[in-house]
């Protein structure tokens, strides 16, 4: 009960009892894309968003509206979909309409509320879900919505890709003589998307349109969606009415100028947060000190829990309110960084930053172009910038998700734009270092295991949601790779810190590793496997996001028990591209054979035309991995 | 699992998922909180935990929970009070984790019930000070189906830190109006355990002295103490409880026939309806047994005499088999007619159309049954028993514990019926009613005139559940590691329900269920519906093989741990659903890669993964507490040949062979060349569905083989 999530699914089956007429071509219609989308019910015949730019006189400003009209097709009989409008406290759902062929009315359930995604706690965005039946194959439904945007603002992207494949896909922009707006085509390499420009002097009306397009991808490990998919970027940079122009978000510096409208709207109490501040400063002498003092204080002190009602999902919470509550969303945490390290004497400001799942910089002014903020320390001209949100994180440190990123610095009327840097793969080390020994047939190791970096920051994440009677089975579980947690014995009480290294020392007993046959023996070094059988799907169509850069290094080395030699060992094994490296190999050394194996995935983003590339890889890991060192005797 | 859901849905609903109003500034809001957090009593002011508790996650320090249930004089309203008050101390981050946020029901009705939810929260530093959350803080989050409000407020708890002491109620009070002079309040069941220790607990409910009460304590749960109020005509019933220590989720365990549980259900009933036979006994009497007296006119309401059905039945056996006079025979077709007059006479129709079709509740299948074996004059028993993952007969305490079967006496041995789903077949005796004590009664007398009986129902062994699977590799491509498996599985028993419910569909078993009662295709069905059903059918038809194999190869990739690169060739060999031909059937051919490993210029095969994957035992859980209840008894058989590549020699053997063997089950393998075939084979049977605590060392044992056993490799030796 103490957790809630949106019924969105609870709807339940609501049959249209009446009969239906059953047009021949949409039952041919239905043939072709079953074919085509053999694991769809239902697709669009056609799908087309008219978005209409209109000067609101009464609000004496710039609005839009969009049209929407789905047609929507049974592929198969007893056909259901649930369609779902969108909509918030700045994106109103004026009407909707589900008709048949006859264009009557069609009865259906329909849920409507809030929901959250992506931790938001609470937030004003909200849905309506319609649940709709087609119970013919053939069966057809025209689903038509009109929205309006309250603040033309929020309207930044339009996809071509829907919840469901169309034949059909059209979107339209009618943009009158007086309305400067830009349309950025996204991503339309490799999509035969086709545009259309009339102009009557009042009213510029451009279409774009395309043919048989799939749903919306929903395979794991996606990269946002910006990255691959074709869509348009609408930046509506401002309007001329009675030779006045209006600026909206024209450039980056009207973007920075709304952001700092609302930040000025803050009324934060700094003496609250004053007697903390000299508290948690104290004793500490140097200026880097102080800043890792208050920013691991707001880390380990505020929970995040993310309210964006309207406005306020850009205006930061007032930070004595986040200190009082000890709980904010990033803009409030931010806020109490920021007013924490200004009582402190230092220069810090707001930042606004796009993460990586978002493809823009900022010469885009547009509010899709971030998601987050954080906080930025002037020092002598080199921004230093702070993510508390991102708990257990060293300052020494940046985040996956912002390496690489443009971020928008407050500073004053105007702004600067700085990028945060990408760490080098050094910072991701997972080390391990084994001594293997074989006596009585049994094969042990010692090992020391050093882990870093984003890893050892998810772990940390981790460890402080386990149950306390479960902190040695996570470090057992951590340790035993392949094996079993029963087969490790810990011989230290590992430390998770933000700024050293997590150290595992352990012995593991590699049961089943060594295998005698005859006057053989044969062995398996890894029992961590790092990467077996992580290929990816050969169907899969859509670009392959991994979490995190990867650095893993192992070294070990055997001593070959008196009386056996060397037979074989392993090929070594090295690939490397733009994306990853691998170098796995055996060697060996007198009485001893050294084990060592470097893994690095070097960018998070994997195209599709580098899956041959990656699976081929994988195969030849699996190769190496199955592949084992024999010794004989002598 | 043919398990009766009816029972658990009906005991264990949360009360909580109705809606309700969060009142924070009404009157009612602040009598509520005064009672809560003022006149609450000392555990509630206690900030102290024990020692030995200091390494857990939290401590509940105290837990209220209280119903009432009413009737306002004259008007037909029923009140009902359901108030859940906690005091938990937490003591590390996973606890503020699971405690910072809370979401309340907003107000609401449903029909005739009105729902309000008051609710508090408070925390207390470590300091001593109280901060009290204003509701204010909550958000509310809108959801509107239809029209009808299910909106939510949740809370963030500002401020929270390990060591503080969070104390928060949760209230609500329904108005039921009703319209009958018998109403049923939702059943309580409260297990005394708790995934944190409880230092002190008090469940306690007041009902009107005229209202019925069926109560239950169980495990060594302590009893409730009475008292009475009868200038406001009032009971009020409570137990006081504490010292309990922490219960996390166990494996093979039934909580409520281990853990301290209390249930209870309050029933308003006046007038005639108080005589209704039921178990709800005398007004104002607390009722802790049920009398063989009630069940057997409890039995005579439910099981009052169906003729259609009867009838129906008589119909269609004569039309496809005759007169029959042998009793036996007759009652076995008996139950497979009434089978497809449920499961196949009308069921095409809905499919095709798109509508839900359900299975019929257990005690109208048996009454149906047992109507038509009276009519036939077959020796038959009704059952009538509670499913042991509930209770014991002995601790009956409500109508919907009860489930029932069929025992029929005509021949040597006795023949049970239990199921009644489309998969169901003659002869098969409940897994939860196994080693269980049931009433019986005389099934050929009018169920009004029932005199019930006890006897015990026998435990099946476990080659009653037994799957045997064949696996057949031969090696396509040494370097590349693929094989091709040839795979049939018999499995018997209750494991079937599993694999049938996967891999097969109506059309699976549509054409012998014609073929036995000599029907015809869509029999009777009108023209124009027949041509409309046959385009369906078509359309169905066409996706159906395609559909079956990916739930095959989905099978595959869940049992083996290997990766299954293609399954083909799938088939139904035995649809597993006749007494006579029991097991379910089923064959496939696989392209797999992963159990050969090149080494050198040899091959290690993984021999472990060419059988499905075996139980993770885990470490911690080798110490147990608890007794051993598991579904039932079964074993799994294999025989898995590996043809031997040309110019290959197979060494290792030896690692094959296990032979654990004990009184609760067995591991046992073996490894032999026949033919130049690797032949494998190996057993693993859990003998009983109950063992105690004490042979868990023993299950132990044989499954670490298994495992083991798992692992194992050999060696494909080049010949030198």
């Amino acid at each position: 009960m103490r957790k809630t999530l949106l019924l969105l699914l609870i709807l339940p089956y609501c049959a249209n009892l009446s009969a239906q007429k059953i047009d021949e071509a949409h039952v041919a219609f239905a043939d072709k894309m079953k074919v085509a989308f053999p694991e769809e019910d239902v697709a669009l015949l056609s799908n087309k968003s008219v978005y209409q730019f209109y000067y609101d006189k009464a609000l004496q400003t710039i609005r839009a509206k969009s049209v929407d009209d789905k047609e929507l097709v049974a592929l198969e009989y007893n056909a259901q979909h649930t369609a779902r409008i969108y909509f918030s406290d700045q994106v109103g759902i004026d009407n909707y309409q589900l008709k048949n062929l006859k264009g009557r009315s069609v009865s259906h359930d329909k849920l409507c509320g809030h929901f959250s995604s992506n931790g938001i706690f609470h937030s004003d965005a909200q849905i309506c879900a319609y649940k709709i039946s087609l119970p013919e194959k053939g069966e057809y439904r025209l689903l038509k919505a009109n929205q309006t945007y309250k603040d033309v603002r929020y309207l930044t992207t339009a996809y071509f890709h829907e919840e469901l494949p169309a034949a059909k896909r059209e979107i339209t922009f009618e943009i009158p003589s007086w309305a400067e707006v830009e349309l950025r085509e996204m991503n339309f390499d490799g999509f035969d998307i086709q545009k259309r420009e009339t102009d009557d002097g009042k009213v510029k009306k451009i279409t774009f349109s395309i043919k048989d397009i799939d749903a919306f991808p929903d395979e794991e490990n996606l990269p946002g969606s910006s990255y691959f998919l074709p869509h348009i970027i609408i930046l509506t940079k401002g309007y001329t009415r009675e030779g006045q122009y209006q600026d909206i978000l024209g450039s980056t510096q009207s973007l920075y100028g709304w952001y700092k409208s609302l930040v000025e709207g803050m009324r934060s109490d700094k003496t609250v947060l004053e007697p903390l501040v000299a508290e948690i400063t104290k004793g500490h002498e140097t200026d880097e000190e102080k800043i890792k003092a208050i920013f691991y204080w707001v880390q380990d002190n505020i929970r995040y829990i993310a309210f964006e009602q309207g406005l306020a999902a850009f205006r930061p919470e007032d930070s004595h309110k986040v200190f009082n509550d000890r709980f904010g969303d990033c803009k409030g945490m931010a806020n109490l960084t920021r007013d924490m390290l200004q009582i402190a004497g230092f220069d810090a400001r707001l930042s606004w930053i796009g993460t990586n799942r978002l493809a823009y910089t900022y010469d885009i002014p547009s509010l899709a172009v971030d998601n987050h903020m954080i906080c930025s320390v002037n020092m002598n001209g080199k921004y230093l910038h702070l993510d508390a949100t991102e708990k257990h994180h060293s300052i020494e440190d940046y985040a996956e998700r912002l390496q690489g990123k443009q971020v928008l610095v407050e500073d004053g009327d105007s702004f600067v734009i700085d990028k945060i840097p990408t760490e080098p793969l050094e910072k991701y080390l997972e080390e391990i270092q084994v001594q293997y020994e074989i006596n009585d047939n049994q094969l042990t190791a010692s090992v020391i295991e050093s882990i870093d970096g984003e890893f050892r920051k998810i772990l940390h994440n981790v460890y402080e949601a386990i149950p306390k009677d479960k902190t040695e089975r996570f470090y057992k579980t951590i340790a035993a790779g392949n094996l079993e947690r029963a087969d490790i014995e810990l011989l230290n009480d590992p430390i998770l810190e933000r700024d050293s290294v997590l150290k595992l020392d352990y012995r593991v007993a590699m049961k089943n590793h060594l295998n005698k046959f005859g006057d053989e023996v044969y062995i398996d070094l890894d029992y961590k496997k790092d990467l077996i059988g992580r290929k990816i799907e050969k169907e899969r169509e859509v670009p392959y996001k991994f979490d995190s850069k990867i650095y893993r290094r192992l070294q070990g080395s055997l001593t070959v028990p008196e009386g056996l030699a060397v037979q074989h060992i392993p090929d070594a094994l090295e690939i490397k591209s733009d994306y990853f490296e691998f170098k796995m190999h055996y060697q060996v050394n007198g009485d001893k054979i050294d084990y060592s194996k470097e893994m690095k995935i070097t960018k998070t983003y994997l195209p599709v035309d580098k899956f041959e590339l990656w699976n081929d890889a994988i195969e030849d890991i699996n190769k190496f991995y199955n592949d084992q060192i024999i010794l004989k005797a002598k | 699992m043919r398990i009766i859901t009816l029972i658990t849905v009906c005991l264990f609903s949360v009360t909580l998922a109705l809606a309700g109003g969060v009142n924070d500034d009404k009157e009612r809001a602040q009598e509520i909180r005064k009672e809560m957090w003022t006149d609450s009593g000392a555990d509630f002011k206690v900030v102290d935990v024990p020692d030995k508790w200091a390494k857990e996650d939290a401590v509940i320090i105290a837990k209220d929970s209280r119903r009432s249930y009413h009737k306002d004089a004259v008007v037909a309203r029923l009140r009902h009070k359901r108030y859940n008050h906690y005091r938990i101390k937490l003591q590390s981050s996973s606890a503020i984790e699971e405690y910072s946020e809370f979401s309340v029901p907003g107000s609401g009705s449903l029909g005739n019930l009105f729902f309000e939810f008051y609710a508090g929260f408070k925390v207390i530093k470590s300091s001593g000070e109280e901060v009290i959350i204003p509701l204010s803080k909550m958000v509310k989050e809108k959801a509107e189906l239809n029209n009808s409000s299910l909106d939510i407020y949740k809370l963030a708890v500002p401020n929270l830190k390990v060591g503080d002491i969070i104390d928060y109620y949760i209230a609500e009070e329904r108005k039921i109006m009703i319209s009958s002079k018998f109403y049923p309040f939702d059943p309580a069941i409260y297990e005394l355990n708790d995934k944190y220790p409880i230092m002190k607990q008090r469940i306690s409910f007041d009902v009107l002295r005229r209202c019925f009460i069926n109560l239950k304590t169980l495990n060594g749960a302590p009893e409730f103490e009475l008292t009475s109020d009868s200038k406001n005509d009032r009971n009020t019933y409570v137990l006081e409880d504490g010292e309990r220590e922490s219960v996390d989720n166990v494996r093979w365990l039934h909580n409520y026939r281990e853990i301290p549980t209390v249930k209870f259900k309050v029933t308003y009933a006046s007038g005639a309806a108080a005589n209704l036979p039921t178990f709800i006994g005398e007004p104002g009497i607390l009722k802790s047994k049920v009398s063989v007296w009630e069940l057997e006119k409890f039995m005579g309401y439910l099981f009052r005499v169906d003729y259609y059905t009867s009838a129906g039945i008589s119909g269609m056996i004569q039309f496809s088999h005759g007169k029959i006079n042998d009793k036996e025979k007759l009652a076995e077709h008996g139950f497979y007619a009434l089978r497809f007059l449920e499961h196949i006479a009308s069921t095409e129709s809905k499919i095709l159309d798109g509508k839900s079709v359900r299975s019929p509740a257990r005690y109208s299948m048996v009454k149906k049954l047992s109507a038509f074996y009276r009519d036939q004059g077959i020796n038959h028993q009704v059952l009538i028993g509670i499913p042991r993952y509930i209770s014991s007969l002995d601790d009956l305490i409500l109508e919907n514990e009860l489930t029932y079967a069929i025992k029929i006496n005509e021949g040597a041995e006795p023949v049970y019926v239990s199921y009644f789903d489309r998969n169901a077949h003659y002869g098969e005796l409940d897994i939860d009613l196994q080693g269980t004590t049931v009433y019986a009664a005389d099934g050929r007398k009018t169920p009004s005139r029932w005199k019930l009986s006890k006897i015990d129902l026998p435990v099946e062994k476990a080659d009653k559940n037994r799957t045997v699977s064949h696996y057949h590799y031969k090696i396509d491509d040494l370097n590349e590691g693929t094989l091709t498996l040839n795979a049939k599985a018999s499995i018997v028993g209750a494991n079937q329900t599993y694999y049938q419910y996967r891999l097969t569909d109506f059309y699976t078993y549509k054409d012998e269920e014609l073929a036995y009662l000599k029907k015809e295709d869509l029999q009777g069905v009108k023209k124009k519906r027949k041509a409309e059903m046959l385009t369906k059918r078509a359309e169905y038809l066409k996706t159906r093989e395609d559909d079956i194999a990916k739930s095959a190869k989905e099978l595959a990739e869940n049992d083996f741990d290997m990766e299954i690169l293609e399954v083909d060739d799938f088939k139904i060999e035995q649809t597993g659903r006749w007494h006579k031909k029991p097991e379910f059937i089923f064959s496939y051919q696989a392209k797999v890669k992963g159990p050969v490993k090149k080494v050198g210029s040899n091959y290690l095969v993984d021999v472990g993964r060419l059988i499905d994957e075996q139980i993770q035992l885990d470490e911690e859980s080798k110490e147990r507490d608890f007794n051993i209840y598991m579904s039932f008894a079964r074993a799994f058989e294999y025989e898995v040949t590996l043809e031997i590549p040309e110019g290959y020699d197979v060494q290792g053997l030896e690692n094959l062979e296990f032979n654990v063997s004990n009184d609760t089950g067995e591991f046992v393998s073996s490894a032999t060349i026949e033919d130049n075939m690797l032949v494998v084979k190996s057993r693993k049977a859990y003998n009983s569905n109950y063992e105690p605590k004490e042979n868990w060392g023993m299950i132990w044992e044989f499954l670490e083989a298994a495992e083991e056993f798992n692992k194992k490799q050999v060696l494909l030796k080049k010949k030198s």
